[in-house]
């Protein structure tokens, strides 16, 4: 497979609400390219490394392509993105993007199928939270707003 | 520079583990390799693994997370109020389906709102408010939800309850048909609300209490046993569209009668204390409209040829 990686959008570097909503599709492409490709480097490269969520996600992309396993679908797609676009007090900016997933398929070097997940078109919510360091944004967290009361 | 680790409680959402639980197939280590980018669409599956994930960030976290004032201002000049994180018109940056799925995911009881926690500063003047990140949910009649990371709750020197709100004067949605008070069988009947936000303000032992009313959702019955709840108002249509054209709200009537049309409008509602934060009501007050009268006819198409002076006893002449 040659996928090519996808490329920054103009937008993406701007510090505004449009161009966090450029980078915020953006980086869940790079997200969904490390899924297809194996490669999270792109990925990582746009992301704080104390985002959790997504150092669990590169662990999953690296098991899912150890010794030459491979992924079919599982691509996520930004349904809708708001943000008030206000500093939060650790310096981020917080948005809400809603989200669904195409149904994905792993197999094993031999072609063995191994785990198969269904596709979610209900749109599920989650937050992200990105700062711009003057030169362009950086994703520092990702995952389900907290709902405790 | 960046603090090392990004505190907000968020959560993990990852099933990679997956297989391990479901049993039948395993890959090699027994482990699911599957990269899901949600967790759970049960919420008792997302919320077993908040306490897992929370746990793990208190341990590795090298800063008191939510640390709103940093070095400057002492610990107890920081208070903690919320606010609605989606507004639903009012000054909105969402539109209302993101806001529906956003309160959906409040779902461990009914009506819920998410709210996001904004960080008082009083060591100020005035005092600024910083939003955290950080969100709640509110239900109604449930005890206010507690401030991140054991902070102080800002409170207000008024409260205002959901009797409260619902006891304000809100001025009910007028109906609007087109055409009006007269449908046809079979047509599609075009009905829409108009509905404004409205603000009440009062003063009551010396603080002045504003509460703000906006409509988001209407409850139609059409006065035949149909009954609809739609987000949107609806709208006018062109009038070569009239009794044509389908609308959100409109109605298709199975039978030729006089109908009264029902509107019940709820209203989100936020209050402020002398021109502080707007804080959220849990829950809605509903306004019912004054009945809408729709008379629905039959209509009949023929050919008709020369007039009924020449032939008194064709279709339609009498």
């Amino acid at each position: 497979m040659n996928i090519p990686v996808p490329e920054k959008p103009a937008l993406a570097d701007e510090n505004t609400v449009e161009g966090l909503e450029a980078f915020t599709e953006w980086w869940f492409e790079l997200g969904n390219y490390a899924v297809i490709t194996g490669n999270s480097a792109p990925w990582i490269a746009e992301t704080d490394p104390g985002c959790k969520n997504c150092s669990a996600l590169v662990d999953s992309v690296n098991r899912s392509h150890a010794d030459g396993g491979w992924v079919v679908g599982g691509s996520v797609t930004v349904e809708t993105f708001d943000s008030k676009f206000r500093e939060t007090t650790q310096g981020s900016v917080a948005s809400f993007v809603t989200m669904s997933q195409d149904a994905s398929a792993y197999y094993s070097s031999e072609g063995n199928l191994i785990e198969e997940l269904p596709a979610r078109e209900e749109q599920v919510v989650r937050q992200t939270f990105a700062e711009h360091n003057g030169e362009r944004w950086i994703m520092l967290d990702f995952g389900s707003p907290n709902t405790g009361s | 520079m960046r603090t090392p680790i990004h505190a907000h409680r968020l959560f993990t959402f990852f099933a990679f583990s997956l297989l391990f639980f479901l049993g039948p197939i395993t890959s090699a280590n027994g482990q699911g390799v599957g990269v899901d980018w949600f967790d759970g669409s049960d919420p008792s599956v997302v919320n077993s693994d908040i306490t897992g994930d929370e746990d793990a960030d208190e341990q590795t976290s090298s800063l008191p997370r939510d640390d709103p004032g940093g070095a400057v201002a002492s610990v107890t000049s920081i208070t903690y109020t919320y606010e609605r994180v989606c507004l639903q018109g009012v000054g909105s940056f969402l539109d209302r389906g993101d806001c529906v799925r956003i309160d959906a995911a409040c779902d461990s009881e009914p009506d819920g709102v998410m709210v996001e926690w904004i960080a008082i500063d009083s060591s100020t003047t005035p005092p600024t408010e910083t939003p955290t990140g950080d969100t709640s949910c509110l239900y109604p009649g449930s005890p206010a939800p507690e401030p991140p990371n054991g902070g102080e709750a800002a409170e207000p020197a008024v409260v205002i309850t959901l009797e409260d709100f619902q006891s304000q004067p809100i001025i009910a949605a007028s109906v609007i048909s087109e055409p009006n008070n007269f449908g046809l069988l079979g047509g599609h009947n075009n009905f829409w609300a108009e509905a404004d936000e409205q603000e009440f303000t009062f003063e009551t032992l010396g603080d002045q209490v504003t509460i703000r009313a906006w409509p988001v959702a209407y409850d139609w019955n059409y006065g035949d046993g149909t009954t609809r709840t739609t987000q949107t108002a609806g709208n006018a249509v062109p009038e070569s569209d009239w009794l044509l054209v389908e609308t959100p709200t409109s109605h298709v009537y199975g039978a030729t009668g006089d109908y009264n049309v029902v509107l019940t409008t709820r209203f989100n509602g936020d209050y402020s204390v002398n021109g502080g934060p707007w804080i959220p009501i849990a829950g809605q007050a509903a306004v019912e409209s004054e009945p809408h009268f729709i008379s629905v006819w039959r209509s009949d198409n023929r050919l008709v040829d020369g007039t009924c002076a020449e032939n008194p006893s064709a279709w339609g002449c009498k």
